[in-house]
């Protein structure tokens, strides 16, 4: 059963990309979401839970998982890690106070056993506003230098504005497609 | 004028005439027509009658009483008399009215008539006017008409004129392009004979060339031999030098070569000078044909020059002869342009010329028809004003009839004016006897009304008694109906008030209730606002390691961080979070719905078992086969106890 099981999803096509869109709560993580799957800015109200979306990019097929990021809940994470393909960590570029906690929240979960493969894709978002973080502070601040034995790259984007983010994309497309 | 007579008459008479006439018996109406028959005659007769009367009465002097009688029947025949006569007199006057009246309709409607007549009669003459008008319009466009036809025939005829010229111009054209032609193709001919004739003198030149070349060899080696002749004697004398005193052969032998030589030279002469002569012939037969060939070639060019003249002339007589087409055909175009206009202006003509006679016979017709109209209406007229003659003289016949009548009537109206004064004294008699009459029969009248309302006021005055009996018996029984509604009244009035009492009792009764349900509510309300409202607070408190099973260090050192109003929120975001987490896992597919189970298990705190048999609840609902998956109760009781 499992072989036909298996030659019918040969069939179909390749499964689907399971990516978990993470970050500190007001970061930009349901706008990128809906900039990916709708390519329009709809207006959001803080994610208690989660949102999941089927997102299509260049004949892949991603199942985008956009995990709320309230303190609260940001402990429900780890729920989610198992069979995760990529990370897309979001950071909002303009709060330079909680950008520490953003750190503080990555590096554990970097550590977990679960995304030991798992791509990473550091987003610096909100470059729209005059006055943020440049990418450099961003890799600085999130210690990014200090990673080894993990494929990742950092973008800076503009969800409002749509700008960075088909980059960003793009890469995470190769990436995987590379890594099978 | 007589209606005014009759006034008189009537005025005169009074209302009297009227009584009178229902007075005339049958004997009056015979005399009556016997009077008719006789207008004229009733003057004198009635006069004689009248005399009579009164000789009768100055011949009978009789007593009252049969004065009375007298005078009575003299009254009534008086009053015949008149009648009679006014009678007659009104008819007549009458009929004279209705034939004046008559007469004079008549002449209205003759002079109306006459009237109508002269207008149409002047309508005719207008018509007429109107006709020669018509005719002179008529005329005058004919006039027009035929000149422009005239101009147009002579533009026609000039523009014939200018084509038969043309054509005649063209036509010697086309003789002189064909007299070009054919000398055209004389020439060529000779061109022919001309290019025959420079071959002949070419090929010519050629063999006289090539004799001359010849012959010119030919001299060159008789030359040579001679040549060599004198160098073979020059050998022999020589030779014979030095023999010296040869044999006499070898001077026989040299006398037959040198006379050989000699006859050579002679040969040799003859052959130049033949030679020289031919060539002499020939040089003058090339000249010759040079010359010709000059003059063949001077004739040749002077035709070509003409050849290209005639062609030039020929091209420029093409170049007219177009032209001329050209013009022939706008000209023909014109001719046939302008025929055609001339054929609409006849045409035009024609119609016109025609509507007008139409019209001119329509006019005719109408004049002659007015002029029968003109003819009967004046014959009309004078039979109207026959008429009318005869109508007057009858007219003045009867004025003059009415005069004698008015005569007669005077004469009558005087006896009337006797008699009526006579009428008077006794119509004042009658009269007092009337008023008598009138006076009691209006005081009966009076009695007998009187008499009749009187009774009427009885019957009314029944009428009435009877009403009021009636009503009497109404008002009666309402009295008694009423009596007993009184007595129900007061039966309830006594109800309500018992009712009242009772109500007041009970509204009492509620009112000491309700204060003391008020005091309660104080009571309990009082002690619930002293009691401190969070106490559920303090619960939360003992109860917050709840989430601490998660990330235990974390929560634990934010749980020290945070007061406790922070710790509620989060529970709220935590049941939030698992309200959407447990509506998600029920709506989603299960290949999402299988990711989510660990989320669940760790919201709810599930055990390993537990969140086992979600899993394979799944696996069954996403597989085609197995059976369900069974929860061991008796572990659970286990875990939970």
């Amino acid at each position: 059963m499992g072989l036909l099981f298996s030659y019918f999803k040969s069939l179909i096509g390749t499964r689907e990309m399971r990516i978990l869109i993470l970050g500190l709560d007001g970061a930009g993580k349901t706008t990128i979401l809906y900039r990916l799957q709708v390519g329009e800015v709809v207006t959001t109200i803080p994610t208690i839970g989660f949102n999941v979306e089927q997102v299509t990019y260049k004949n892949l097929k991603f199942q985008v998982w956009d995990l709320g990021g309230q303190t609260s809940i940001r402990p429900y994470w780890r729920c989610y890690y198992s069979n995760t393909d990529a990370i897309i960590y979001v950071v909002d570029s303009a709060d330079k106070e909680r950008i520490g906690i953003s750190k503080d929240e990555l590096v554990p979960m970097l550590r977990e056993e679960e995304l030991a493969d798992a791509i990473l894709v550091v987003l610096a978002n909100k470059q729209d506003i005059p006055g943020c973080m440049s990418l450099k502070d961003v890799h600085q601040a999130l210690g990014l230098e200090a990673l080894k034995n993990r494929t990742f790259q950092i973008f800076k984007t503009s969800a409002v504005k749509g700008e960075g983010l088909d980059m960003a994309m793009e890469w995470l497309a190769n990436a995987l497609k590379n890594r099978k | 004028m007589f209606a005014s007579l009759k006034n008189k008459i009537r005025e005169e008479t009074g209302s009297d005439l009227s009584k009178l006439t229902s007075k005339i018996t049958s004997s009056t109406i015979q005399k009556i027509e016997s009077l008719r028959g006789r207008s004229t005659q009733g003057s004198t007769s009635s006069l004689n009658s009248i005399q009579s009367s009164e000789g009768f009465r100055d011949e009978a002097p009789v007593e009252p009483e049969e004065f009375r009688k007298r005078f009575s029947k003299i009254e009534s025949d008086f009053a015949r008399k008149i009648e009679h006569k006014d009678k007659e007199w009104r008819e007549i006057v009458r009929d004279k009215d209705k034939r004046i009246n008559a007469l004079e309709i008549e002449k209205d409607e003759t002079w109306r008539h006459n009237e109508a007549l002269k207008e149409s009669l002047k309508n005719a003459e207008e018509f007429n006017s109107k006709i020669l008008e018509h005719k002179e319009n008529n005329q005058q466009i004919g006039n027009l008409q035929s000149q422009e036809l005239l101009k147009v025939k002579q533009l026609v005829l000039l523009r014939d004129q200018e084509i038969a010229t043309k054509t005649s111009a063209l036509k010697d054209a086309n003789l002189q392009l064909e007299k070009l032609r054919n000398e055209v193709s004389r020439l060529r001919r000779q061109e022919e004979l001309l290019s025959d004739v420079q071959d002949d003198l070419d090929s010519l030149r050629h063999s006289s060339s090539r004799d001359l070349a010849r012959l010119a060899a030919e001299l060159a080696r008789s030359q040579q031999e001679q040549r060599h002749l004198s160098d073979r004697l020059a050998i022999f004398r020589q030779s014979e030098s030095e023999v010296g005193l040869g044999d006499a052969r070898i001077v026989a032998e040299r006398r037959l070569l040198e006379q050989r030589l000699e006859e050579a030279h002679l040969h040799l002469t003859d052959i130049k000078t033949s030679w020289s002569d031919k060539i002499a012939s020939l040089e003058t037969q090339v000249g010759r044909l040079s010359r010709q060939a000059a003059e063949e070639g001077s004739e040749r060019r002077r035709a070509v020059e003409e050849k290209e003249k005639l062609i030039e002339d020929i091209k420029q007589l093409e170049a007219e002869l177009d032209c001329c087409r050209l013009e022939l055909i706008n000209k023909e175009t014109k001719i046939k342009r302008l025929s055609q206009d001339v054929n609409e202006l006849s045409a035009e003509l024609k119609v016109l010329k025609h509507d007008g006679e139409e019209e001119i016979s329509f006019l005719r017709g109408e004049l002659d028809h007015s002029r029968n109209e003109l003819q009967t209406s004046k014959k009309n007229i004078d039979n109207v004003e026959n008429e009318l003659g005869k109508c007057e003289e009858e007219n003045s016949k009867l004025k003059r009839s009415i005069d004698s009548e008015h005569m007669t009537n005077s004469s009558l109206r005087i006896m009337i004016s006797k008699l009526e004064k006579e009428l008077g004294e006794e119509k004042s008699n009658s009269l007092n006897v009337q008023k008598t009459l009138t006076r009691v029969t209006s005081e009966k009248n009076t009695a007998l009304l009187r008499n009749a309302e009187i009774s009427q006021q009885m019957e009314l005055v029944k009428q009435d008694m009877r009403r009021q009996e009636m009503e009497m018996n109404d008002v009666l029984a309402k009295l008694s109906h009423l009596e007993k509604e009184n007595h129900k009244l007061n039966q309830s009035v006594m109800v309500e008030k018992k009712l009242r009492s009772s109500i007041s009792e009970l509204e009492d009764q509620i009112s000491e209730k309700n204060k003391l349900r008020l005091a309660d509510m104080k009571k309990t309300l009082q002690q619930e606002l002293r009691t401190p409202g969070n106490l559920n607070y303090h619960s939360d408190l003992l109860d917050n390691s709840s989430p601490a099973v998660l990330t235990p260090t974390q929560v634990s050192t934010r749980n020290q961080v945070y007061p406790s109003v922070v710790k509620r929120a989060n529970d709220d975001v935590n049941f939030e979070y698992l309200k959407h987490v447990i509506l998600k896992f029920l709506t989603s597919r299960e290949y999402e719905a299988q990711h989510l189970i660990k989320a669940i298990s760790t919201l709810l705190k599930f055990t390993t078992e537990e969140e086992k048999l979600i899993q394979d609840t799944l696996e069954w609902r996403r597989s085609w086969f197995g059976s369900k998956p069974k929860y061991s109760v008796s572990k659970s009781r286990n875990s939970y106890s």
